[in-house]
């Protein structure tokens, strides 16, 4: 629609059009009703609930009326709150054991379906369904399997000659099964945003280092990783984030309890906790709003870190 | 844009021809049996929910009980409750996918097609908002729902679901990649901003909306701890959290577990399996693009 | 292009898509709860927390009252069971619209009676409808007082019972005409696990261990061996004995000590693990009696052994109160007051394995022909209700947090006395915060 000579024989009335529409009036009220309905909710639901968070923070509310003013009252109770810091380390722990695994395997996998011409579709299938799954199916299904004597995992072990494993009930072993859950179920989404990571690299490459002499293994490690390097930089980051929000699956798969001997409560779900079972808002504001900054900057530390290093892996090659 | 669905260029490594020909059947065992791994839980499930509930205890653990009995599906939706849950999640997974995309896009198309005091402080604004984990802001948004008289309703789970940065960052790349000339002569004809948006701006990013709309829709279905903190009534329990309560309330009846459990997957799973490519697709886009 | 579609009238599509969305917006506002005062004066909203038999034997039993009271209008609402439960009622009666009826355990009723949100139960109001203490069991009827006021009607108790598995039983050579003998003392059930291990090779007894069950198994011995109350005051003073709590943490850890122990195991595992004859005993409640019948076991129950020196045993009590609603007219207080008073008549709850509060019901033919159901009726004059706080009663933080403090004492990866100190210094947390309620 635009030919050369279009866009010329239009140039002047499109600038005018262009300096019109920035100092237009309307064109302020305009923007305001495009970006007024978003902002709106922005406000309500995402912005205003961090000062809220914080207000609350310095009262003593119950959920069920009440309220008396507690100053830093509440910050001073959560510093020595053994229970609050052994939840946050849950949470950095579960991050820990569980950004590896959802990192690499995923990769490793997508390595090696892209090897593969036929069946991608069957493979596709069956590394991603889980996660259209809702966590609650996810864990109804898991903890049938881990049971003891009739789950289908220990009675597998059992007929090899092991023994059975406390999947739920072993202080330590309980928060690997959570991890196991999640790379089980979220696995699907790195593997496809590598997938579309590789696609992106253009055939010739490999054609052309083929027709130099590199061995598939060369390919991969002077094209294939290089080439994908802001692709794992970017599922690292996603995967940190998303396992710092971890409540859903330990909550349900524990069933509530704090897991055995205390030692699987995330963060979120002492917050929970204090503020749905407890009634006490005012403390349960006080640690979201503590939460709400390790979490952000966590997040920015470790994007900022991961591109560093992204971006010399890449100009290094 | 990339596609990676299926069977055409699997964009992989290719092969000096005559060497490595061992390696490519054993990817293909390593990649099978992986997937009979991962299918496992749910074939599991499947089995046991066909079996009579007085069989799915026994150990060693048997593939199949004296019959294949659907008795334990009857019994999960004599309950009543499960078309309930459905109901409710697709209520409210509707809405908020309609709603993120209407209002996601809106904002989107002003930031990028014009020019306005304050574009700069907004668009960082909501770059901020994508960092904020919406776990951390349950207490003081049930505070606020309960203020407004709108906990234990459905737009006391939708609201707060409706706000999405990633959705806005989402379509104003894709807004931002179509080319000006289209906006131009619509606007040389006299055509209002709504207009331009509405009939050319949506209609071209139809691969966009599917995008968002697919990722907006199995997040809000599968939404698990807000529609849990703000319902208590039971009428007005979503899949995933009815699907909770399950869990302690039967009596080791095993199969019916698993028939609920299956009961609860199937919709998205049925929607996946029809949809495979647009939602892999989708997801792939939103996950590059952000 | 595209572009060139402009002309195309594509109004209709907007206006669809405005009116669709108008119209939904209207149906979801309407689409809530529901406003407390629907109905007339006959309506009873009625909230609870049975799900599954129980909750199947009920809508029953409300069809029935409906058959019987034509008039009647009965508004169900059924939420999980735990602690949302509590919380949600809290909010309803706070934000202005509780229901009319309400089921809540009674050692609940101190998040409750004391903030002002329960209606009291006058005599005079329950003498007009036949619902006076004297009608009731004893010490369920004093559960649900409060600063010396009634605010709740018992329905029953539930107290915690043992399961036996009638035919290894037998095969161990432990009954007496068809019916388990007396195990009482220290060693009586477990020389009884000993036997049906040798006999039969089964395991002796199963219990969960992730739960509340470990606290209820401990509040049973402990009260047996007659220690003082563990909390006092309104959960605001420690009175537990810490060398009684010891003894009864020790006999919990000599299951797994003599091999005849279940395994570690949540709820559900522990039903199915007596359900599927895998083990000989199990302790728990009484409310599974109709999963194993379901199943077709053959099984008995009566009451926890005395394993030390007086009888007791665990329980609750489901009680019915009036969430007060200064909006409530005397009629539709009448239909409540009169809908429980059918309910606490109906002897069909009690084949839930629960036991009756009202005393005709507890003591008619029909309830005594219930069996296993009416074996363990005597657990009714020696039942031990969980000490009163904010934070306990059945489903709350301290069953929790006691259950995961003893559970690692039963698997035996803690000695006792580990187990109890993290059991106490939650409770010394809880004592020191304030109340919120």
């Amino acid at each position: 629609m635009s030919s050369a000579a279009g866009s010329v024989a239009r140039a002047r009335p499109r600038e005018q059009t262009a300096r019109r529409r920035s100092r237009d009036p309307r064109s302020s009220r305009l923007a305001v009703v495009f970006t007024g309905p978003f902002f709106v909710l922005f406000v309500l639901f995402l912005f205003w609930p961090v000062l809220s968070a914080l207000w609350t923070s310095l009262y003593d509310d119950s959920l069920v009326g009440g309220s008396s003013w507690a100053g830093l009252g509440n910050y001073g109770e959560l510093l020595e709150d053994p229970n609050f810091w052994a939840a946050m380390w849950h949470t950095a722990f579960f991050t820990l054991l569980s950004v590896p695994p959802l990192v690499l395997l995923p990769l490793g996998l997508a390595l090696m379906v892209s090897r593969v011409r036929r069946l991608q579709w069957l493979f596709r299938l069956a590394f991603f369904a889980p996660f259209v799954l809702p966590v609650s199916v996810v864990v109804l299904v898991w903890n049938w399997l881990y049971q003891p004597g009739f789950g289908l995992i220990n009675s597998y072990l059992t007929s090899l000659g092991f023994a059975e494993v406390n999947w739920l009930g072993q202080p330590g072993v309980a928060m690997v099964s959570a991890v196991i859950v999640t790379v089980w179920w979220t696995f699907g989404f790195n593997f496809v945003l590598y997938l579309a990571g590789l696609q992106e690299i253009p055939r010739e490459l490999y054609e052309a280092a083929a027709t130099d002499g590199a061995t598939p293994g060369q390919q991969m490690r002077r094209i294939t990783l290089p080439l994908l390097a802001s692709t794992i930089v970017l599922v690292t980051v996603l995967q940190v984030i998303a396992s710092l929000k971890i409540f859903d699956q330990i909550y349900l798969l524990q069933l509530g309890t704090p897991g055995p001997e205390n030692s699987t409560r995330p963060a979120i779900q002492y917050i929970y906790e204090a503020g749905f079972t407890q009634y006490r808002i005012g403390y349960a504001s006080a640690m979201s709003f503590v939460f709400f900054l390790a979490v952000v900057a966590v997040t920015l530390l470790s994007a900022r870190l991961i591109r560093r290093v992204g971006t010399k892996t890449v100009v290094t090659e | 844009m990339s596609t990676i669905v299926g069977s055409g260029a699997p964009g992989g490594l290719v092969e000096v021809p005559g060497r490595g020909g061992w390696a490519r059947p054993v990817i293909y065992a390593v990649l099978v049996v992986l997937a009979l791994i991962w299918v496992v839980p749910v074939v599991w499930a499947v089995a046991t929910s066909l079996k009579p509930d007085a069989e799915t205890t026994v150990a060693p653990v048997e593939w199949f009980g004296s019959k294949l009995t659907l008795e334990a599906y009857r019994a999960a939706l004599d309950q009543g409750n499960i078309l309930k849950w459905y109901f409710n999640s697709l209520v409210t997974a509707t809405v908020i996918t309609a709603g993120t995309i209407l209002t996601a896009s809106m904002a989107a198309f002003a930031f990028s097609r014009m020019r306005f005091r304050g574009r700069d402080a907004l668009q960082w604004m909501v770059l901020a908002g994508l960092i904020v984990p919406f776990q951390a802001l349950i207490v003081p948004l049930f505070a606020e729902m309960d203020a407004f008289g709108l906990a234990d309703t459905y737009w006391g789970i939708i609201l707060p679901q409706l706000a999405s940065p990633i959705a806005v960052l989402v379509f104003k790349r894709a807004f931002d990649a179509l080319p000006r000339e289209l906006e131009d002569s619509a606007l040389v004809d006299g055509a209002s901003m709504w207009r331009i948006y509405w009939h050319i701006w949506m209609p071209l990013s139809r691969a966009t909306i599917a995008a968002v709309g697919i990722f907006t829709f199995v997040h809000a279905w599968n939404n698990f701890l807000w529609p849990f903190v703000v319902t208590s009534a039971g009428s007005l329990f979503t899949i995933p959290v009815g699907l909770a309560t399950v869990q302690t309330s039967y009596g080791a009846l095993y199969a019916q577990q698993m028939a609920i459990a299956v009961l609860g997957a199937l919709p998205l799973l049925i929607a996946f399996v029809l949809f495979q490519r647009q939602i892999v697709q989708g997801i792939a886009n939103t996950g590059l693009k952000g | 292009m595209e572009g060139e579609r402009r002309g195309t009238p594509t109004l209709t599509r907007r206006q669809v898509l405005v009116g669709g969305a108008v119209l939904g917006a209207a149906a979801l506002g309407v689409a809530s709860t529901g406003s407390p005062f629907a109905g007339g004066n006959q309506t009873v909203s009625f909230w609870h927390l049975f799900g599954g038999g129980d909750g199947e034997r009920l809508t029953e039993i409300l069809a029935d009252i409906a058959a019987e009271n034509p008039d009647s209008d009965v508004r169900e609402l059924i939420l999980p069971w735990g602690n949302p439960y509590y919380t949600k009622l809290a909010l309803a009666g706070v934000g202005g619209s509780p229901p009319d009826v309400a089921v809540v355990h009674a050692t609940r009723l101190p998040s409750f009676a004391p903030a002002g949100l329960l209606e009291e139960l006058t005599p005079e109001l329950l003498a007009r409808h036949g619902l006076e203490g004297d009608g009731f069991l004893e010490q369920p009827w004093k559960s649900c007082q409060s600063g010396g006021r009634q605010y709740a009607i018992p329905l029953d108790t539930h107290p915690f019972v043992l399961y036996y598995n009638t035919e290894l039983a037998e095969k161990a050579g432990l009954l007496e005409g068809g019916k388990l003998a007396s195990l009482d003392g220290p060693d009586g059930l477990l020389d009884a696990c000993e036997a049906v291990k040798e006999e039969t090779g089964k395991t002796g007894l199963v219990f969960e261990t992730r739960g509340v069950t470990p606290w209820r198994i401990f509040l049973t011995l402990y009260s047996q061996l007659g220690g003082p109350p563990v909390i006092e005051e309104g959960g605001s003073r420690i009175g537990m004995d810490d060398a009684t709590a010891i003894r009864a943490l020790e006999w919990m850890t000599e299951p797994k000590k003599r091999g005849v122990g279940g395994p570690d195991v949540d709820y559900q595992g522990s039903v199915a693990f007596f359900g599927n004859g895998t083990a000989a005993f199990a302790l728990n409640g009484e409310w599974e009696v109709t999963t194993y019948q379901a199943m077709k076991m053959k099984f008995g129950m009566r009451t926890v052994p005395t394993i030390f020196d007086r009888p007791a045993n665990q329980a609750d009590a489901h009680t019915f109160v009036i969430p007060r609603n200064p909006g409530r007219s005397p009629e539709r207080l009448d239909a409540a007051l009169a809908f429980i008073g059918r309910l606490v008549r109906k002897v069909d709850w009690a084949k839930g394995g629960h036991i009756p509060a009202y005393r005709e019901v507890f003591e008619s033919e029909e309830y005594r022909k219930l069996s296993p159901q009416s074996d363990y009726a005597e657990a009714a004059e020696r039942l031990v209700f969980d000490p009163l706080a904010w934070y306990s009663g059945s489903g709350s933080n301290l069953e929790a947090n006691a259950g995961s403090a003893f559970k690692p004492v039963i698997t035996g990866a803690q000695r006792p006395e580990q187990g109890l100190r993290t059991f106490r210094d939650y409770l010394e947390r809880m004592s020191k915060t304030e109340r919120p309620v």
